[in-house]
C-alpha cells in the first residue's frame, strides 16, 4: 500500500522534473520578452538598450535601462510601482535625461475592470503621458499630479485612487532619473530634497 | 494596525467566496439547513487555516530553498489530503456527534477549492497591506487565512439563513432549487461589492 | 460504434458538467469574464481530464483500494503541473489570465469525480472519450456563459467591440457570474433537459 504510493509519487516527481528541466528556459525567456517589448515601447527608436541596472532613490530600489545612441545616453526606462486601488499597479515609463516623460506601459494593474482598468487601454488617458501626442495635441505636462491637486494630469473619470497611484508612480520614476542625472530631487509627492 | 487591514480585507472586500470564488460547491451544496452550513464552515476555518500554515512551512523551508517550486501543486495537495484525514481520525475520537453530523463533507474539504486557493495565494501573491507589495510572513499568513475563513463562515450562515426563507416560498417551477439560490448569491455578491475601497 | 460516439455526446446535454452534474463551480464563475477566457479554461481543464482518465483507467487495477484516492490525486496534480509549465512557457498571456484557476483543476470536482465514477471501471478508450465528451461538455458551457457575459459586460464577442465604450460592468464582475449561471440553468432545464 505505501510502496505502491511512494513508486506513484516517484514517477511522477521524475515527470515532473523532465518536463520543469525541458520548459525552463522558454519561461525565462517568456518573462523577460514581455518586459523588453514594454521598454522598447516606451523609449525612444533607434537607440540601444542597455543591461538591467538599479539604483536607490528616496529608500526604494528601482530597476532601470539606459538607451544609448552611440556613446551617450538619450533616456531612461524605469520600473515604478505604487499600490494602486487593488493591489500593486507597476509601470514601465520612458525619461528623457531633462525629465520629460517620454511614454509609459502598464506592467501589471490590478484596478477595477471599466474604472481604474481604463489606465492600460483608456486613450484620451494614455495618450497624455506620450511625447509625441503631446507635441500633436499641445498638452502640457509639467506639473505631475492629477488636476484635483492642482496638476495637469487628467485623471479618469470615477477613478481618482488610480489616477493618483499612475501619476505617482511616473512621478518617482522621473525622479529616479533626475536623482541619476544629478540634479536636486523636489517631488510633488513631498520626498525629502535630495542634494548631490 | 496592518491585522486590522487583513482581517477586514478578507472578511468584506475580497470576501472569499463573495469576490473570488473559491469554495463554491460546498457552498450551495450544503447551505440549504443553517446547522450544516454553521459546522461545515468551522471544519473549513480550522483546515484552511491549519493548511495555510503547514504549507506555508513546507514551502519556504523545503521547496524554495532546493528550487523545487514546480512541485507546490502537487505537495500543497497531499498537505490537505493528509491533514483532513488527520482531522477526521481526532474528530471521531473527540466529537463523534459531530463527525457524524458533517458525514459526507469533511472528506470533501479536502477538494475545495478555498483550502489549495488560499494555500497558494498566501505564498504566490503580492499584497499591499500596509506598505509595499510585498509576500507575507508567517504571521500575517496564518490572520489571513483565519480571516478569509471567517469570511466564508459569514457568507455561507447568511446564505443559509436566506436559504430556509426561500424554501417557504413560492419559487416558478424552472427556477427552484439552484437558479434562485443563485440569483440570490448574485445579489449577495452585489452588496458585498459596496465594500470595495475600504482598505 | 454508436455506443462509443454516445459517450462524447453525453457530455453536452444529458451529463453536462455545468448545468446537470454543478460541478466545478469555481473555474465557471471566476474565468468566465469573456468568452476567449471560458474557452481557454474549458480547454486547459480538458487537458488534464483525458490524460488524467486515460492513466487512472490503467492503473486503476493494480492500486490498492485503500490508497486510491491518494493515487489518483497525485496522478491529477502531475497533469496539472505539466499543464501549468507548458502553459508558462509558451502561452505566457493565458497563463497570466486563467492565474491562480490553473492550478485549481486539481480539486475540480469534475476530474477526481470522473476518475472515481468511470475511468476506474472502464476501459482506456472508453475512459479517454469520456474524457473528450465531459470536457467539451464543461468548455461549451463556459464558453457560453462567457459569451453572455461578455456581451452584457464588455459589449463585445471574443474581443471584438461592438459598442464604443462599456456595457454592464456588473456582468464581469461577481454579482454576474452568479447571475448569469443562475439564468442560464433555467433555460437549460426548461428547453434542453427534456428527459
Amino acid at each position: 500500500m505505501v510502496i505502491c504510493l511512494t513508486a506513484v509519487c516517484l514517477v511522477c516527481a521524475s515527470v515532473l522534473a523532465a518536463v520543469y528541466a525541458v520548459t525552463y528556459e522558454p519561461i525565462k525567456a517568456s518573462a523577460q520578452k514581455a518586459e523588453k517589448a514594454a521598454i522598447s515601447e516606451v523609449l525612444p527608436a533607434g537607440c540601444t538598450v542597455s543591461e538591467a541596472k538599479s539604483c536607490e532613490c528616496d529608500g526604494l530600489t528601482y530597476d532601470y535601462y539606459e538607451a544609448l545612441e552611440g556613446e551617450a545616453v538619450k533616456a531612461y526606462a524605469v520600473k515604478s510601482a505604487t499600490n494602486g486601488f487593488g493591489g500593486k499597479l507597476q509601470l514601465m515609463v520612458g525619461v528623457l535625461e531633462d525629465g520629460t516623460v517620454w511614454a509609459t506601459k502598464v506592467l501589471s494593474q490590478n484596478e477595477t475592470p471599466g474604472l481604474g482598468a481604463k489606465c492600460a487601454s483608456d486613450e484620451a488617458f494614455c495618450a497624455q503621458w506620450s511625447y509625441e501626442k503631446r507635441q500633436e495635441s499641445g498638452k502640457k505636462l509639467e506639473v505631475l499630479a492629477v488636476s484635483k491637486d492642482g496638476g495637469d494630469v487628467d485623471a479618469i473619470t470615477a477613478s481618482t485612487i488610480t489616477s493618483r497611484a499612475y501619476t505617482l508612480a511616473v512621478s518617482n520614476a522621473v525622479n529616479v532619473v533626475k536623482s541619476l542625472c544629478g540634479e536636486k530631487v523636489d517631488s510633488w509627492s513631498g520626498a525629502s530634497v535630495k542634494s548631490e | 494596525m496592518e491585522f486590522v487591514l487583513i482581517i477586514i480585507s478578507s472578511i468584506f472586500v475580497n470576501n472569499i467566496l463573495l469576490a473570488q470564488f473559491l469554495g463554491i460547491c460546498p457552498f450551495l451544496g450544503v447551505s440549504n439547513k443553517l446547522s450544516t452550513a454553521t459546522g461545515m464552515s468551522g471544519a473549513v476555518c480550522f483546515v484552511i487555516t491549519l493548511a495555510t500554515v503547514v504549507t506555508y512551512l513546507l514551502n519556504k523551508y523545503l521547496l524554495v530553498p532546493f528550487g523545487l517550486e514546480f512541485l507546490q501543486t502537487i505537495a500543497f495537495i497531499l498537505v490537505i489530503a493528509a491533514l483532513v484525514q488527520m482531522v477526521e481520525i481526532v474528530l471521531k475520537k473527540v466529537s463523534p456527534s459531530l463527525y457524524q453530523a458533517l458525514g459526507i463533507f469533511l472528506p470533501l474539504i479536502t477538494t475545495n477549492c478555498a483550502v489549495l486557493g488560499v494555500a497558494i495565494t498566501v505564498v504566490t501573491k503580492e499584497f499591499t497591506f500596509g506598505g509595499e507589495a510585498h509576500l507575507l510572513g508567517l504571521g500575517e499568513a496564518t490572520v489571513y487565512a483565519l480571516a478569509t475563513s471567517v469570511g466564508y463562515g459569514l457568507a455561507m450562515i447568511l446564505f443559509a439563513g436566506l436559504r430556509e426563507h426561500l424554501a417557504g416560498n413560492k419559487v416558478p417551477e424552472a427556477f427552484k432549487g439552484l437558479p434562485i439560490a443563485l440569483i440570490t448569491v448574485s445579489i449577495m455578491a452585489m452588496a458585498f461589492l459596496g465594500f470595495s475601497g475600504i482598505v | 460504434m454508436a455506443n462509443k460516439l454516445s459517450l462524447i455526446t453525453k457530455g453536452f446535454i444529458k451529463d453536462n458538467p455545468t448545468f446537470v452534474l454543478v460541478l466545478g463551480m469555481c473555474p465557471t464563475l471566476a474565468t468566465t469574464t469573456s468568452a476567449m477566457n471560458g474557452l481557454e479554461m474549458g480547454l486547459a481543464t480538458m487537458f488534464v481530464l483525458i490524460l488524467s482518465n486515460i492513466v487512472i483507467s490503467l492503473i486503476a487495477p493494480v492500486v490498492p483500494d485503500k490508497v486510491h484516492i491518494p493515487v489518483y490525486i497525485v496522478v491529477i496534480a502531475t497533469f496539472v503541473t505539466v499543464l501549468q509549465l507548458l502553459m508558462q512557457a509558451y502561452v505566457p498571456t493565458v497563463y497570466e489570465t486563467l492565474g491562480l484557476f490553473i492550478p485549481l483543476i486539481v480539486v475540480n470536482c469534475i476530474v477526481l469525480g470522473r476518475a472515481e465514477a468511470f475511468a476506474n471501471k472502464n476501459s482506456c478508450l472508453d475512459s479517454a472519450l469520456d474524457g473528450i465528451g465531459i470536457g467539451l461538455g464543461f468548455t461549451l458551457s463556459l464558453t457560453v456563459i462567457g459569451i453572455v457575459r461578455e456581451v452584457l459586460g464588455s459589449g463585445s464577442v471574443f474581443g471584438w467591440k461592438f459598442i464604443a465604450g462599456d456595457g454592464i460592468l456588473a456582468f464581469v464582475m461577481a454579482p454576474g457570474a452568479f447571475m448569469v449561471l443562475g439564468y442560464l440553468m433555467v433555460l437549460f432545464n426548461k428547453y434542453l433537459k427534456k428527459q
